[in-house]
């Protein structure tokens, strides 16, 4: 009990910046058919904008840098899906896939110009910075508060999708693009807001992980939080948001235990899990089979 | 080239026109280029082979690989690892077992991955290069990041190359023969199929082809000439690092087969030339030249994707398309000029399919 209470809640912390990255990038292929690669380059200028943002110690100054990083990077997430995935969608997945994979490149080059290449680092908020007791076992404070936020961005997403108007056309999109079109639904709008929102959620994934991390242009990759986030949505199955949310917890714990237990397999748990996936249900947890995935049976 | 296939099919059939040129190529450039501008034409060799050896997965069988710097990187480290253990092994047999042991790892590697596709299946190529990367961290006797050192000295096939003018013949030997290889693969009925199944796996499904050993096969040829690629920069350069695994490596190669285009067998080899020296040019001027790749791969994507090799095609077609309206030349038993009785312009897509 003493030790497992650190290792799920360490592990729940560390699989809450990759659910938030994740449930954006699987929203977004949901509508668009888009395996959003810039994602990598969102969450890391969300980052870097809290290095430049943030003043003080204070818990408010934090959370408003947070909000600021968010904010910032949905406007370049905006400014992209308009500018980049518009024209591109008549010719195709790949080809919008490689544009994304443009745009990726051309964020991460932007953000070396503007804050150059040495690592940076965030403090903790003051209030953050301790540790609780539970059961005699000592548990981070900022753990804890990623855990509560990843809580509150898990049911923000769920009431979104479900009980608001936007909501209910994002599901009618990703569901059937065509019928949504023939109903009247206006694709290109909902496009670029679950963009939009996609974008808020890298920029502050971004952030939140700012005082956990040595931020650097290597971020925008990290074996730590966006590998992670891709596979992620192949194991929960592209397009689900629920998926998204069990997949990363399950993995974070994993890999948290792996961490105490045999520290030599740490990192490798997640390539473990989706070469697994791939093998006995390669259309993820919540994943229908696809015309793809059944041709290879 | 076209011109020169129909007067003599023999040439284009047998490749001899690819031997030629690198053959001239091989001759002219130290007359012109001496000293640092040579050793980045030996470079430039280099990713000439590692793209047109990419460009067999994602231009020919429609497969795109996040991670061909794995197999890159896995040719560079058997070359490492068998030159400290059998220093006297001969470069050439060490550059065939590089070759094996990435068509294995990646033949096995692609009987899972090829489960999914698309961007799914992008994804997982990179999680293997990026396990290989973390492995080269984890396994002691792979030395992390310091690498292995020395390699200047790995012996041809009984003396080492001792100068920059060797090792750019023997590079562009090396490099030359292998795209001749590939010509070859293009021509044959197993490339016919490879694009067979990139333009329709499931009508090629239909037709009798089998799709996955195709791509499975394409995969193991595509990884056996990127690890000859890798080993053969690692000799160049006489170090191997885990940066020859790292995801920059992928992203590059991926961008010159995007901006020399895939429709046509020598886009590739443009896109490695233009990439390799407007890195080195613009890395002179510049401290990071990461961003300006990106734009312009932003660019070719959204305006010219069919890369800087349609753009003659383009011009062409633009300007028969604002010119007075005239009927074209008779054919010279091309289909594609009999396809338009109206003179209308054909998209160099349309004209390269019909052909």
């Amino acid at each position: 009990m003493n030790d497992l209470v650190p290792i799920v809640v360490a592990g729940i912390a560390q699989g809450v910046p990759i659910f938030v990255v994740a449930s954006g990038l699987t929203l977004i292929y949901g509508v668009l058919h888009v395996l959003n690669f810039a994602h990598g380059g969102f969450f890391l200028i969300g980052a870097l904008i809290v290095t430049t943002t943030l003043q003080g110690p204070s818990l408010a100054a934090f959370g408003l840098s947070v909000l600021l990083a968010g904010v910032g990077v949905m406007l370049i997430g905006v400014v992209s899906e308009v500018a980049v995935f518009r024209p591109l969608y008549k010719a195709g997945s790949t080809v919008s896939f490689l544009g994304a994979f443009a745009l990726f490149l051309a964020l991460v080059g932007i953000a070396l110009l503007i804050w150059g290449t040495n690592p940076r680092t965030v403090a903790y908020p003051e209030a953050l910075n301790g540790s609780f007791d539970v059961g005699g076992a000592r548990v981070g404070q900022y753990d804890l508060a990623l855990v509560a936020v990843g809580g509150v961005i898990a049911a923000g997403l769920y009431l979104l999708l479900t009980r608001t108007s936007l909501g209910t056309r994002v599901r009618a999109v990703s569901h059937d693009r065509t019928m949504a079109l023939a109903l009247g639904i206006r694709v290109q709008r909902v496009s670029t807001s679950i963009f939009a929102i996609g974008a808020f959620l890298a920029g502050v994934a971004g952030a939140l992980i700012a005082p956990v991390s040595s931020i650097d242009e290597s971020l925008a990759l990290s074996s730590d939080y966006m590998l992670p986030a891709f596979i992620v949505i192949i194991v929960g199955g592209l397009g689900s948001v629920p998926g998204a949310l069990i997949a990363a917890l399950a993995l974070g714990v994993l890999e948290s235990a792996l961490f105490r237990v045999a520290p030599s397999l740490s990192g490798f748990s997640y390539y473990l899990v989706v070469a697994l996936f791939l093998m006995f249900r390669p259309q993820g947890i919540f994943g229908s089979p696809s015309r793809s995935t059944q041709m290879a049976r | 080239m076209t011109t020169i296939g129909r007067r003599f099919p023999v040439v284009t059939r047998s490749g001899v026109h690819v031997l030629i040129g690198f053959a001239v190529v091989a001759v002219l450039m130290p007359v012109f280029f001496g000293g640092s501008p040579l050793f980045t034409w030996t470079t430039a060799a280099v990713w000439v082979l590692f793209a047109m050896s990419t460009s067999v997965l994602f231009g020919w069988t429609g497969l795109l690989s996040f991670g061909q710097a794995a197999f890159f990187g896995i040719g560079a480290y058997t070359m490492a690892l068998i030159h400290e253990n059998r220093p006297e092994t001969p470069g050439l047999v060490m550059l065939l077992a590089a070759a094996l042991v990435a068509a294995v790892v990646a033949a096995v590697f692609a009987l899972f991955a090829l489960r999914t596709s698309g961007a799914e299946f992008a994804i997982l190529t990179l999680v293997l290069a990026q396990v290989l990367w973390l492995l080269t961290y984890r396994v002691s006797w792979l030395k992390g990041e310091d690498g292995f050192h020395g390699l200047f000295s790995v012996n041809i096939i009984s003396n080492p190359l001792t100068s920059d003018l060797d090792l750019w013949y023997y590079t562009i030997a090396v490099v030359g023969f292998c795209v001749w290889l590939l010509w070859l693969l293009h021509r044959s009925t197993a490339g016919m199929a490879m694009r067979a199944v990139r333009d329709d796996p499931w009508r090629s499904a239909a037709l009798g082809i089998n799709v996955r050993r195709v791509q499975v096969c394409a995969f193991a040829v595509s990884a056996a000439l990127s690890a000859v690629a890798g080993a053969l920069l690692a000799q160049g350069q006489g170090v191997v690092s885990p940066g020859m695994l790292s995801f920059a490596i992928s992203g590059e190669i991926l961008v010159a087969c995007l901006i020399g285009g895939m429709s046509r067998f020598g886009g590739p080899i443009l896109g490695a030339i233009v990439l390799i020296w407007s890195q080195t040019l613009i890395s002179n001027l510049l401290h990071d030249s990461s961003m300006f790749v990106g734009l312009l791969l932003l660019v070719i994507v959204i305006a010219l994707p069919q890369g800087l090799v349609s753009l003659p095609g383009r011009v062409r077609n633009r300007r028969r398309a604002s010119g007075p309206p005239s009927i074209p030349p008779a054919p010279t038993g091309s289909l594609a000029d009999e396809s338009v009785p109206d003179g209308s312009p054909v998209s160099a897509g349309d004209e390269e399919a019909l052909r």
